[in-house]
């Protein structure tokens, strides 16, 4: 088995179910431990986003389809919330000091951190966030 | 549905220890719950708060967050906030956020008692 899909129609109490499936899926796909944490956390913050931001707390479809080719994993997140690219988010400072730092911005930047590459379009009215983490030939 | 935060509080010698239970930090409402725990710890006196999370092996940014408006809370009440037993990933979250320089970050409680 090389693909996983899960999808469910969240509110912010389900954000943790969501995770929990997700992480399944990528230990049964026999994701390397460490990738597996980081894209976790990665995972964590864009369901999280789509959740809070793109269905502004309201119960909303959430798709993942996550893939394993060799030593690249791929997750793909759809839904039909707001339309946002995280791509264009602005990078966020770190240099600026915790008490002048502006709320938000964080989560966009650990998806990015804790993955390779992140690849965004948007289709039929739905957001399509791609995640893309190598697994760097780790032992699972 | 998520459980509530779980924490379990030690005060040792004016040092209050703050033991998180919860696996994953995502929900939140549980975040929301987080901040206000510790930013009531520092408005009732708490002047050294070390967090335990040696059980969190996921959070999302709503706790760094959560950390932020805490340390903020700390640093007006001239108080100090410091962690231990942070796994690798989330250590590299806090990094990652420019966090690991604004907050200490003890391998183990032990090492935190003796040095907060």
């Amino acid at each position: 088995m090389s693909k996983c899909i899960i999808e469910k129609k969240v509110l912010p109490a389900d954000i943790e179910e969501m995770s929990n499936l997700s992480d399944l899926a990528l230990k049964k796909l026999d994701i390397p431990e460490t990738a597996r944490q980081e894209l976790m956390m990665a995972l964590d913050e864009a369901i999280t986003n789509i959740v809070l931001h793109g269905y502004s707390g309201k119960k909303g479809n959430v798709k993942i389809i996550i893939d394993r080719v060799n030593d690249c994993v791929t997750v793909e997140l759809i839904d039909s919330g707001v339309k946002f690219d995280p791509t264009r988010y602005p990078e966020l400072d770190v240099n600026v000091p915790i008490e002048e730092r502006k709320a938000g911005g964080m989560g966009v930047e650990l998806v990015r951190k804790f993955t390779d590459e992140t690849r965004y379009y948007h289709r039929d009215g739905a957001n399509h966030f791609i995640l893309i983490k190598k697994t760097g030939g780790e032992n699972a | 549905m998520p459980e509530r935060i779980q924490i379990i509080e030690e005060n040792r010698n004016g040092i209050y220890i703050m033991r998180i239970g919860n696996a994953v930090l995502l929900d939140p409402k549980m975040a929301d719950e987080m901040t206000s725990i510790l930013t009531q710890s520092f408005d009732s006196g708490a002047l050294k708060v070390i967090v335990n999370i040696s059980n969190v092996t996921r959070m999302s940014s709503l706790f760094f967050r959560s950390f932020i408006i805490a340390g903020k809370k700390a640093k007006e009440k001239k108080a100090v906030m410091a962690f231990c037993n942070v796994s690798p990933t989330i250590r590299a979250g806090f990094d990652m956020m420019g966090l690991g320089s604004y907050f200490k970050i003890y391998p183990e409680e032990s090492h935190a008692l003796e040095n907060i």
